[in-house]
């Protein structure tokens, strides 16, 4: 208990909370199909592998950890869109070597080798912004391609969380 | 307006080092371009195995000079009716010899890099001199705004080719969306006219073709704009290891 003439000091780091690095590398790309992006994060943070519990995990299953992923369009001067932001809940799966895929599909694994698979063949496992998150479809119908800026941010107990960002133009088709 | 031809490799899901045969488009042509030649077909590079300069959550497509795949009828592009813009990204690109990225059967029309990476290359559907393959030096800023030469990074090129008003546009950008060479001031017999698309990768012969891996083949009926052309290039820039 403290007492008038008491000071309190923290002077080293909180225990047990470890500090995530930095991811190396986001891909946010339409392909391969209009209406879906692929998503994926690199790494080579050992913090980062063990907070996604990577280890032991086959190829194509979801692994821990919690990502959000907010996505912006931008309009001609790089501005924000109002209204165009939406954040939902994102799935990883592992992917070869320091590598993990986001997905809006909820489910235990999906294919990430096979030719004929979701993933490859109709995207029906990675990103779908146009009814993804909390916004009805945060494209723009009225052209071919927009400019967006995609952020993803991993959480899990006991680690700090880490965030990267990068944009670049998708090509929706929707016109 | 619409994306009219759209090839992307990154997100393929062959065998590592299976030849590819056939490549559907995504876009409003969803013809596949196909190559039924074996020593003609690109080479499939899966997950962990595509290029060192590409991100090993990606795949690519392979291809060697030789190889080159192609529509069964022609994709014609008109730039008076609407413009047009064509995208090619790729890595690990070799210059030593010609490579066109895109072209026609008829008059061997066709746009690519003149052997050395520092000049494009556009030559219209005719057969008269005035149709005759041109040259646009990319290492000056003559008639650009950056001077530059392809590398063997990951490369984009975009052509963006708007005939339906007076002055014609012919502007190409590089990766960085800076104007690398401007075809109308150039030259710009032929720009104005209808473009036929039969083939990628290469010449319908299996000459002259990329000697790189590629990753994206776009074509857009319309001329993007700037900020655009930058965005894709970003997107390229983020897909490297």
């Amino acid at each position: 208990m403290l007492g008038l003439g008491n000071t309190l000091t923290a002077s080293d780091p909180i225990e047990g909370i470890i500090q995530l690095g930095t991811f190396t590398g986001f891909i946010f790309v339409g392909s391969p199909n209009d209406e879906n992006v692929t998503v994926a994060l690199a790494y080579s943070d050992t913090a980062i592998n063990s907070a996604f519990n990577i280890d032991g995990v086959s190829e194509g299953e979801k692994t821990s950890g919690t990502l959000t992923l907010t996505v912006t369009r931008l309009d001609s001067g790089g501005n924000p869109v109002a209204g165009a932001t939406t954040t939902g809940e994102v799935y990883g799966y592992k992917g070869g070597a320091g590598v993990v895929y986001i997905s809006d599909t909820d489910q235990s694994s999906f294919d990430v080798a096979g030719g004929d698979s979701d993933f490859n063949a109709s995207g029906a496992a990675l990103i779908d912004i146009t009814s993804f998150g909390d916004v009805t479809d945060i494209t723009d119908n009225s052209v071919s391609t927009s400019n967006y800026t995609a952020t993803v941010t991993l959480t899990a107990p006991g680690y700090t969380s880490a965030s990267v960002q990068s944009s670049g133009s998708i090509n929706l088709n929707t016109a | 307006m619409a994306t009219r031809i759209k090839l992307g490799f990154i997100a393929d899901g062959n065998t590592n080092e299976a030849k590819v045969a056939s490549k559907p488009s995504k876009g409003s042509n969803t013809n596949s371009f196909t190559q039924a030649t074996a020593s003609k077909k690109p080479t499939s590079k899966s997950r962990g195995n595509a290029h060192s300069t590409l991100s090993p959550a990606l795949t690519s497509v392979s291809c060697d000079g030789t190889n080159v795949m192609s529509l069964a009828s022609t994709e014609s592009i008109s730039p008076i009716s609407t413009g047009y813009t064509m995208i090619c990204a790729w890595t690990n690109g070799d210059y030593t010899n010609d490579t066109w990225l895109i072209s026609g059967t008829s008059n061997d029309a066709h746009w690519g890099i003149k052997a050395g990476g520092a000049d494009v290359i556009f030559k219209a559907d005719g057969s008269k001199a005035a149709a005759g393959e041109r040259d646009y030096p990319i290492n000056s800023t003559a008639n650009s705004t950056t001077s530059y030469t392809f590398g063997s990074d990951v490369e984009m090129i975009a052509m963006v080719v708007d005939s339906t008003s007076f002055p014609a546009v012919a502007d190409i950008y590089n990766i960085d969306g800076d104007k690398i060479a401007d075809a109308a001031a150039v030259n710009v017999n032929g720009i104005s006219s209808t473009f036929p698309i039969d083939h990628v990768l290469g010449k319908s012969d299996g000459t002259l073709g990329l000697n790189g891996d590629i990753i994206d083949i776009e074509v857009f009926n319309e001329a993007l704009p700037l900020h655009i052309i930058q965005g894709k290039g970003s997107t390229y820039k983020s897909l490297k290891d």
